[in-house]
């Protein structure tokens, strides 16, 4: 797979791009996750409901990336699945699904598994291998992928850096810590940068309120940010 | 901390600030697992059960409902399995006093979740802990692991009959899995659509089997009342209203915190009786250096605001409903004077637009058409008629949909709408005469 050039700012979602102002009538968007806009058609420049908050950092660019959507959209080629389980996640996945009464109970613990394993998002051929593997239809996986905000369905950077942008930790600072990683990195949240260093998203809350303003680093949280502490804990990011 | 503060009750934070308390071997002496061995020798699943109704607990998760009660529910004679599922989606925004339950006495969650288990005579319990919380995963999987290989966990549990199984279950990032049909559909693996109810899970939940869905927090409150009784329980904090035969109180413990713009943010842990201005100004420090306390959010986001000028109030379940708001998490957010109320409104609305789960119309569509109309009012945009259209489309998303998380967006909006209006007319162009203003 070819990492992508730094993707087109998405529009929506994000307060700073406006959109047409036509706020009397319904926006015409779905919800959560890129999924559903992209399957209803949505013009070019609705955005794909989730915008680039959460996990959106590739759903929501992913659909901008591809606009506009005029032209019909080329015949689907279902996805050649991979394998799965490979063999070393083939102990886990079992374990996973003999603690449910419902083998596809066992999906969302095996994605993220999946995602871990496969480079940190979750392609179309890994979801047919799960489907495969857990008995459930490609669509069906599809929408869970879609739906959760911690599932990636773009290649992100070695380093995921999602700010909290909830209620809390915005009033604590988190827009200057945005503002802070679009001077240091050139993204804005949704993007990946060239070399696939860096994903910047905003998420909503990481329920670590007491410490805001607060964002990860993959896995790793880090509380009370500054955006002076936040430019050196950059640094160290290689 | 000065004193002359409302007290600190620590039970459920008895072990917050002791070292490696999440171990079982730090744990275990410090009295973990007593109760389950009390319940398990002692006790009938029925005596328990009495108990925490005796007790008068209720719900810690946001609704209040008592727990007892919830349990009595329960379908018997399916002949299905029964489970016990933990909400462990801690996914409120201000909310946060799940998380050092989790990572800081995990084997108190654990023990909770099996004495209850052994209430409801499940056959497993499934903690459902959002995914952005990767180490309470990893501290509650650490417990489990520690209790099941001495016996507290698993089949034959302390060599008596009572098998149960506990399991972690990751979330992925989805606030409406806290609502409880929603997070059953999240644990069968799908997209976390709340269900219609009835069925209500205590008759059809996970896997079309009985199920009981508890906080957290509520479940860890059941081995202290197994040990002292539920009598000792409902004596703390609010008795019921007498003049009010359906009244609960809020009796116990209750984690309570503070966020946003204070000097000390945190978490403690109270009976409900101390008031918010206590909570605020006296454990969270009050505002920060030169400003003013402007709006209080007195549980997570999803409750109406409260002024400076109301804040004296309980920090009770009826207390606070009889205020116009709610106790919700118990964890309060709070605004300043240098805080935007109309940008705020933009954030609130921006946030559930983003975590409606997509069934219902109204929260579908009507999240983002309030942010549309916030943010062109924080603009300066705002038209002469936008006050008179959010409050349109407030009547038009709340009460209208499966779920609370419609009703729980237009809350918290809908109060700073009426209470800030003045706010709302300064920025819009042209300024329209504040008739009878």
């Amino acid at each position: 797979m070819t990492p992508p050039a730094v993707s087109p700012p998405p529009t929506g979602g994000d307060p700073r791009p406006r959109e047409p102002r036509d706020a009397n009538q319904p926006p015409a968007r779905g919800t959560r996750g890129g999924g559903y806009a992209e399957a209803a058609g949505a013009p070019a420049g609705v955005a794909p409901a989730s915008g680039p908050a959460k996990a959106a950092t590739a759903a929501g660019a992913a659909a901008a990336a591809t606009a506009p959507r005029k032209t019909p959209a080329p015949a689907v080629v279902p996805p050649t699945p991979v394998p799965f389980p490979p063999d070393d996640l083939k102990a886990a996945c079992e374990a996973l699904i003999a603690r449910y009464p419902q083998r596809a109970a066992a999906l969302i613990p095996i994605l993220h598994l999946a995602q871990k394993r496969f480079d940190g998002w979750i392609s179309p051929e890994v979801e047919a291998g799960v489907a495969q593997y857990l008995g459930v239809s490609d669509q069906h996986v599809r929408g869970v992928v879609t739906f959760y905000t911690m599932f990636n369905t773009k290649p992100v950077g070695r380093h995921h850096v999602q700010v909290c942008r909830t209620l809390s930790c915005w009033l604590r600072g988190a827009g200057e810590l945005t503002r802070c990683l679009e001077r240091k990195t050139g993204l804005r949240p949704g993007q990946t940068d060239e070399a696939r260093r860096f994903t910047v998203s905003e998420v909503e809350c990481l329920g670590l309120c007491e410490v805001a303003p607060a964002l990860f680093v993959n896995e790793d949280a880090h509380v009370n940010v500054t955006p002076e502490g936040l430019e050196k804990l950059l640094d160290g990011l290689k | 901390m000065a004193t002359g503060l409302y007290p600190q009750t620590k039970v459920l934070s008895k072990n917050f600030d002791v070292p490696n308390a999440h171990t079982l071997a730090v744990a275990r002496p410090r009295g973990a697992y007593q109760s389950l061995e009390k319940a398990l020798r002692t006790m009938t699943p029925a005596q328990v059960t009495e108990e925490v109704k005796k007790s008068r607990l209720r719900g810690r998760g946001g609704a209040g409902f008592p727990t007892g009660m919830k349990w009595s529910f329960v379908a018997k004679n399916t002949g299905k399995p029964t489970y016990l599922v933990m909400n462990a989606d801690e996914s409120e925004p201000g909310a946060f006093k799940d998380r050092y339950l989790m990572e800081r006495d995990p084997h108190l969650v654990v023990e909770g979740a099996l004495v209850s288990a052994y209430a409801i005579e499940a056959s497993a319990v499934f903690i459902y802990v959002r995914g952005e919380y990767p180490n309470s995963i990893r501290r509650l999987e650490g417990a489990i692991a520690e209790a099941r290989a001495a016996g507290l966990v698993g089949k034959d549990i302390l060599g008596t009959k009572f098998s149960c199984e506990v399991w972690v279950h990751p979330g992925a990032g989805a606030y409406i899995c806290g609502e409880e049909t929603g997070l059953l559909e999240s644990l069968e693996g799908k997209r976390g659509h709340p269900r219609i109810k009835p069925p209500f899970p205590a008759v059809e939940g996970v896997f079309r089997c009985p199920t009981i869905i508890n906080n957290v927090e509520t479940l860890s409150h059941v081995p202290w009342i197994v040990a002292h009784g539920g009598e000792a329980f409902a004596k703390q904090g609010i008795p019921p209203d007498p003049a009010n035969p359906r009244s609960n109180g809020s009796t116990g413990t209750k984690l309570m915190g503070v966020s946003g713009q204070v000097r000390n943010p945190g978490l403690w842990e109270f009976e409900p009786g101390i008031t918010l201005r206590e909570l605020v100004y006296g454990y969270g420090g009050g505002p920060l250096p030169g400003r003013k306390i402007k709006a209080v959010i007195p549980g997570g986001i999803s409750m109406p605001v409260l002024l400076d000028s109301e804040l004296d109030v309980k920090m009770g379940f009826d207390e606070l409903v009889k205020v116009g708001s709610g106790l919700g998490t118990g964890t309060a957010i709070v605004m300043d004077d240098t805080c935007d109320m109309v940008e705020a409104c933009v954030n609130i609305a921006h946030f559930f637009g983003h975590e409606s789960c997509g069934q219902c119309t109204p929260c579908r569509e009507g999240c983002h058409w309030m942010e549309k109309v916030f943010r062109r009012v924080a603009d300066g945009d705002g038209q002469p008629g936008d006050l008179d259209l959010l409050e349109s489309l407030f009547k038009g998303i709340e009460g209208r949909t499966i779920c609370f998380l419609a009703d729980a967006a237009v809350w918290p909006v809908r109060s700073i709408v009426r209470k800030f209006r003045g706010e709302f007319l300064a920025k819009m162009t042209p300024a329209p005469t504040p008739a009878g203003a």
